[in-house]
């Protein structure tokens, strides 16, 4: 992908082609003929691509950090629990691709027969490299992920996204604007400083439309693994998801307290619900993913009716 | 790109930090915060730029929120915390209309914002810029590098905590760094460990060892870990009045806690850390050194000793530096 200034307007603003930054560009002719304003072509590609892909669930949070990739490996284990059902994983992350690291996946893309993973993680030779890239050449990457992935017959597309309100999500809901989104579910800790910016998250989602399946709010709770009593690490001063859920009327699925063998689990790549069955944790995870499936599963049974009606 | 430093609203400007992961929610924010303080206790006069668009979080930390940016004969005057104009702030977060708006820009949009953040905020005489940064390496890292480059900052500060998840995530940022001639001061491991207040059994909630093996892989030293706040110490911050000097949060006193850092980076006795005594068990004993943290409560710090000189003299190229 060639580089675009600076300044660029961007392709399909009302400036494109015609500002003062679009001198010399190599696409200011292409802009400025209003090609730019036309929808990508790809959209209609990724519809296609995404019909044999039954629900399709981001995982969103608008701050860093409070557990997007976890909880997303967590999901798709857990509904890949069920061997019918087919999972993919899609992972547009492009600077910090945690997921094939959470998922012990050295470059293989399949964690069991009925669960694959995609991600930036596994073109890159080095843990070290780094990606570097602006918006435009991240946004090309995520079309390719929808577009060029062979996904086949899926029950549940999972995309792990960075924190944020920017160019991926922008583009990942636009890629997928006409192969419908299920929803989103928006991952959270209890303190403020999470919840300020998971409100504008919450906010983005309204601004385009994208429905919310719930909140999850992470490391809510640890029990100390010696007295076994619960403290607060992040403290909800202000009340924490539950009463951000209450003023903004969006539903609380669940709370996953704080267990130290989730995150020792993530760095061996291995299951939390195999290796701590029992864990608090375990059970929010299950209960929280059970949801999902029923809101996935009201909203599929919705489409059917206003289809045959 | 120019190597000489145009005059500009950074001109007055004497060293610019900027504090990065490559991971989110390590802590990049709560460590520019403290920086910031420990430095101004320090008698510094210090700004924090916070180029963190989506989420801009320093000014909520620094209880600035619903301040407003007013305009002066230099540009944009940035919101100051004192009387004294002490620490000076500059992030999104102003310019909202309301704290919930999202800002959904791409690319292009949020460099623009962040080239004028540094040219047109009319900073004047300080002797610290913290710019603290989002995570990743993508638009807001290259465009605050490159609007930055011909004031050559100090060096970057990277902030991790122990999991390999992160340090996965932070091993990119350090490529980043190298790739575009950003010195790497230092590595900090954040969120190292977990007091419990009943019995104070302290726990590796995210795991352990991260923040020394990327201090290691990338040959720089390991500025030290900081465990979890002891909870119940950390009382909501009330919005600071114009005239609160006296409610800016309580720093750490000299050599502790984040004090350490902004030490290392002071005068000609600067040491990196203070040497302590290897602990009997992890967390326990005398290497532990408390002091108030950023707001209020005990904080525990613990910091390794190193055998480089100081910060400050890598970054003047001075000898005993051991990458």
């Amino acid at each position: 992908m060639e580089e675009v200034p600076h300044d660029c307007p961007g392709a399909d603003s009302a400036q494109a082609g015609r500002g003062a930054s679009c001198q010399g560009c190599p696409n200011q002719r292409l802009c400025a003929s209003g090609a730019g304003a036309t929808p990508d072509p790809a959209i209609e590609e990724i519809k296609e691509k995404m019909k044999t892909v039954k629900h399709k669930i981001l995982v969103l949070s608008g701050k860093g950090g409070v557990g997007k990739s976890t909880f997303s490996a967590h999901l798709a284990r857990g509904l890949a629990e069920d061997e019918n059902t087919q999972i993919a994983l899609l992972d547009i992350d492009i600077c910090g691709p945690s997921i094939p690291k959470i998922m012990g996946l050295e470059g293989e893309q399949y964690v069991e027969d009925n669960l694959g993973v995609m991600s930036v993680g596994f073109l890159l030779s080095s843990p070290d490299d780094a990606v570097i890239w602006r918006g435009p050449k991240k946004n090309g990457m995520i079309k390719q992920f929808l577009r060029d992935v062979d996904w086949g017959e899926v029950d549940y597309l999972i995309v792990d996204t960075p924190p944020g309100t920017s160019d991926e999500h922008l583009s990942v809901v636009q890629y997928l604007a006409a192969a419908h989104i299920d929803g989103a579910v928006i991952i959270t800790t209890p303190q403020e400083v999470s919840l300020q910016d998971v409100r504008k998250e919450i906010n983005f989602c309204r601004k385009v439309k994208l429905p919310i399946i719930g909140v999850v709010e992470n490391m809510s709770g640890f029990i100390c693994p010696k007295c076994k009593k619960e403290s607060q690490i992040f403290p909800p001063t202000t009340g924490g998801a539950e009463l951000m859920c209450q003023d903004l009327e969006v539903p609380l699925l669940g709370r996953v307290p704080l267990d130290p063998l989730i995150g020792k689990n993530c760095d061996k790549g291995h299951s939390f619900f195999i290796d701590t069955p029992d864990s608090p944790a375990t059970l929010a995870y299950r209960s929280i993913i059970q949801r999902i499936q029923e809101f996935c599963n009201l909203h599929q049974s919705k489409e059917e009716n206003l289809i045959s009606s | 790109m120019e190597g000489a430093a145009e005059p500009g609203n950074l001109a007055g400007v004497r060293h610019i930090i900027l504090v990065l992961s490559g991971k989110g929610g390590v802590g990049k924010s709560t460590v520019s915060t403290e920086l910031a303080l420990a430095l101004r206790h320090a008698g510094k006069k210090v700004g924090i730029l916070d180029v963190d668009l989506c989420g801009p979080s320093i000014p909520r930390m620094l209880g600035a929120q619903g301040r407003a940016v007013h305009q002066c004969d230099r540009g944009w005057a940035p919101v100051f915390l004192d009387r004294e104009q002490s620490i000076s702030l500059m992030s999104v977060g102003f310019l909202l209309e309301k704290p919930d708006e999202a800002v959904v820009w791409r690319g292009p949009k949020k460099n623009a914002l962040i080239k004028q953040f540094v040219s047109d905020v009319a900073w004047g005489e300080l002797d610290y810029l913290v710019v603290d940064t989002p995570p990743g390496t993508s638009d807001e890292h290259m465009a605050a590098i490159e609007a930055l480059r011909p004031y050559q900052p100090l060096g970057a500060l990277v902030v991790t905590t122990p999991q390999a998840v992160s340090v996965g995530d932070v091993r990119r940022e350090l490529t980043f760094c190298r790739k575009t001639g950003l010195r790497v001061m230092g590595v900090v491991e954040n969120m190292s460990g977990f007091t419990c207040p009943h019995c104070a059994e302290c726990t590796s909630v995210f795991s352990r060892g991260g923040g020394e093996e990327l201090a290691q892989l990338a040959g720089v030293p390991f500025l030290g870990e900081c465990p979890e706040l002891v909870p119940g110490s950390r009382p909501p911050v009330p919005s600071l009045p114009w005239a609160g000097l006296t409610s800016v949060p309580p720093v750490p006193e000299g050599e502790e806690g984040m004090g350490a850092v902004s030490s290392s980076l002071l005068g000609p006795h600067a040491t990196l850390l203070r040497p302590v005594a290897p602990p009997p068990t992890p967390f326990s004993g005398p290497s532990w050194v408390a002091g108030p943290g950023l707001l209020g409560g005990p904080r525990v710090w613990r910091w390794k000793p190193s055998g480089s000189a100081s910060v400050l003299s890598m970054a003047t190229g001075g000898s005993g530096a051991s990458s």
